[in-house]
């Protein structure tokens, strides 16, 4: 039975945790408007269905890649979380209804579900650039919505000159050309109206929670892959631990495929990588003491400089031996 | 191997992980909270006596004009019999200002002024006359003006609400009918405020806002208890009170779908 020490992975999981708590608390502002009457109104189900769906076929996708299930309750509960909170995201920038939504929805579904080039083991991630361009779409949302809150049903008027400078009742239908024409019931209004400035405030606030909370989650559960390593790693001795930490890097742990392995899995593979890495490093031990590389040191030229930094690689007494 | 998980025993990574869940669960569960619902007054015994009150408002109202007979007042009840078969039986489309200022006409308003203090039963009569009387009259404006009867209309309705608008909260003989004469007074000092050929009639809309800032409150801070029954029948129309364009745009548009014969064209 082979435990990890609990420490070795307490900051990892501290982050994640934060990350998490920020998605959750993103998510309830999200949900949240404020009407007419100040009363505080549910944005409803339907961006968040279509949310949700953004966010699996993300997950099917991504996961698609490596094929990784999360492998403890912490790697679970932080995958969860990433799934809802691109669903809390998607849902919050639509615009609620309408044709406008299904534009943007083909936009989403470009973004987040393309394949990513390496595998994803914490669940669905959200890049820099895919954020930025839901930040836009929040902006778009925000913009209609307080058109509409201003009872301008379009996403933009433009008034005729002339026409609008006569003070005519009959003109009043052509004074301006509306570009963009939208509902109330397509903004998803309450009866009442929309308390604008309130509400854009608390989509906003849940906007930049949840999305701080994705982008945390996303390094957090990188670090936690990487202290579930380097915690077994330090099960050794402190000497073989920091030589197979020469041998097997941190920075290659994730392009060697040990991220979202069992810990048995990882452990069964570091042994496979030690040896394969010290039979290389013996290879070329050997191919040094066979080449004629005391000759070629002694040279100015670009042959000169590279045998003399293979010489310096050498253990001290195998590099006398070769000066000799 | 195990990789046995390292949250237990550690309160503060429990408890974040607990707050994220119920947070979670909150946050799916607040997307379900409904707009505050106002429910009109329970039925009355009037009420059922007179089923459907808003059906005395409508185009078919003259079939059912004779029910109120039994409920006005004794001491007015032939003089209302006598005024409401008058207004139902008016020929030839006279200018609702015009009517008004005949010997009929001036009876015609004594009477209203009566009944709108009377009984709900009488205000509802009330009411009903005027509705049928802005159907038999011509108050649109043309070309050459013709603002001023649409006022007229509009005061004769804003006088029937400011008497009888909050009680009709609690009344549900009187709701639906209280409810509509808003729209149908918007409706009217439109009429009034976009006669003039050109420019507008600012003193009527003046008077409007007035009024409906004192019926319903045009700001949400002001909103009166009846406001808040009209934004919750009328939510756009209400909202638009605050806007910067034309305040009586949302009750006018509402009356031309609830109340569609009501525009002042009279048809033979």
């Amino acid at each position: 039975m082979l435990e990890l020490p609990r420490h070795e992975t307490r900051h990892a999981e501290l982050h994640l945790a934060l990350a998490c708590l920020m998605i959750g608390l993103g998510g309830v502002l999200l949900g949240l408007q404020v009407d007419g009457n100040g009363d505080l109104v549910g944005t409803g189900y339907t961006a968040l269905g279509v949310g949700a769906l953004v966010a699996l076929a993300a997950s099917l996708v991504q996961a698609s890649v490596g094929g990784k299930l999360p492998t403890d309750w912490v790697a679970g509960f932080s995958a969860a979380c990433g799934f809802l909170g691109m669903s809390f995201c998607v849902a919050g920038v639509l615009a609620p209804g309408g044709s406008w939504m299904f534009f943007e929805l083909l936009l989403l579904f470009w973004l987040l579900a393309r394949r990513r080039s390496r595998s994803q083991p914490g669940g669905p991630e959200i890049t820099g650039g895919t954020l930025v361009a839901m930040g836009l779409m929040l902006v778009f949302r925000l913009w209609i919505t307080w058109q509409g809150s201003e009872h301008r049903w379009a996403v933009m008027s433009i008034e005729l000159p002339i026409v609008s400078w006569l003070d005519a009742p009959w003109l009043d239908s052509v004074r301006t050309v509306n570009l963009g024409s939208f509902t109330p019931t397509e903004l998803g209004f309450p009866p009442t109206g929309i308390d604008f400035p309130v509400s854009m405030t608390l989509w906003s606030a849940g906007f930049a929670l949840a999305a701080t909370g994705l982008w945390m989650r996303n390094r957090a559960a990188r670090n936690h892959q990487d202290d579930r390593i380097h915690a077994l790693i330090h099960t050794l001795p402190p000497g073989p631990a920091a030589l197979v930490e020469r041998l097997v890097p941190e920075e290659e742990w994730e392009t060697l495929g040990l991220h979202g392995l069992p810990i048995r899995r990882i452990a069964k593979r570091l042994e496979a990588l030690v040896a394969e890495r010290m039979q290389r490093y013996q290879d070329v031990r050997s191919s040094i003491l066979r080449s004629p590389l005391a000759e070629l040191a002694a040279g100015d030229d670009f042959a000169g400089a590279v045998s003399r930094a293979l010489v310096r690689g050498l253990p001290e007494e195998t590099e006398r031996s070769i000066e000799r | 191997m195990t990789d046995r998980g390292s949250i237990q025993g550690r309160g503060w990574l429990r408890a974040m992980v607990g707050t994220t869940c119920v947070l979670l669960v909150a946050a799916l569960g607040v997307r379900a909270l409904q707009p505050q619902r106002v429910y009109g007054p329970s039925e009355s015994e009037a009420a059922l006596r007179l089923p459907e009150p808003l059906q005395f408002l409508l185009g078919g109202a003259s079939l059912r004009v004779a029910e109120l007979d039994e409920h006005v007042a004794e001491s007015r009840r032939e003089r209302w019999v006598k005024m409401r078969e008058t207004v139902i039986d008016l020929d030839g489309c006279p200018r609702l200002g015009a009517w008004l200022d005949t010997a009929v006409g001036l009876e015609f308003e004594q009477l209203n002024a009566e009944l709108v203090r009377g009984s709900s039963e009488e205000a509802l009569a009330a009411l009903t006359l005027l509705v049928a009387l802005a159907r038999r009259t011509e108050w649109d404006s043309g070309f050459l003006g013709g603002g001023e009867d649409a006022g007229r209309l509009g005061g004769l309705v804003a006088e029937w609400l400011i008497a009888r608008s909050d009680g009709s909260l609690e009344d549900a003989l009187l709701y639906e009918p209280a409810l509509s004469a808003v729209v149908i007074y918007g409706r009217a000092m439109r009429t009034a405020y976009q006669a003039p050929t050109f420019g507008r009639d600012d003193a009527a809309y003046a008077r409007a806002r007035s009024t409906l800032e004192r019926l319903v409150g045009i700001t949400e801070q002001k909103r009166t208890n009846f406001g808040a029954a009209v934004q919750a029948r009328y939510g756009r129309a209400t909202s638009l009170l605050e806007g910067d364009g034309d305040f009586l745009l949302g009750f006018d548009q509402e009356a031309r779908v609830s109340f569609k014969d009501l525009d002042g064209e009279c048809e033979e």
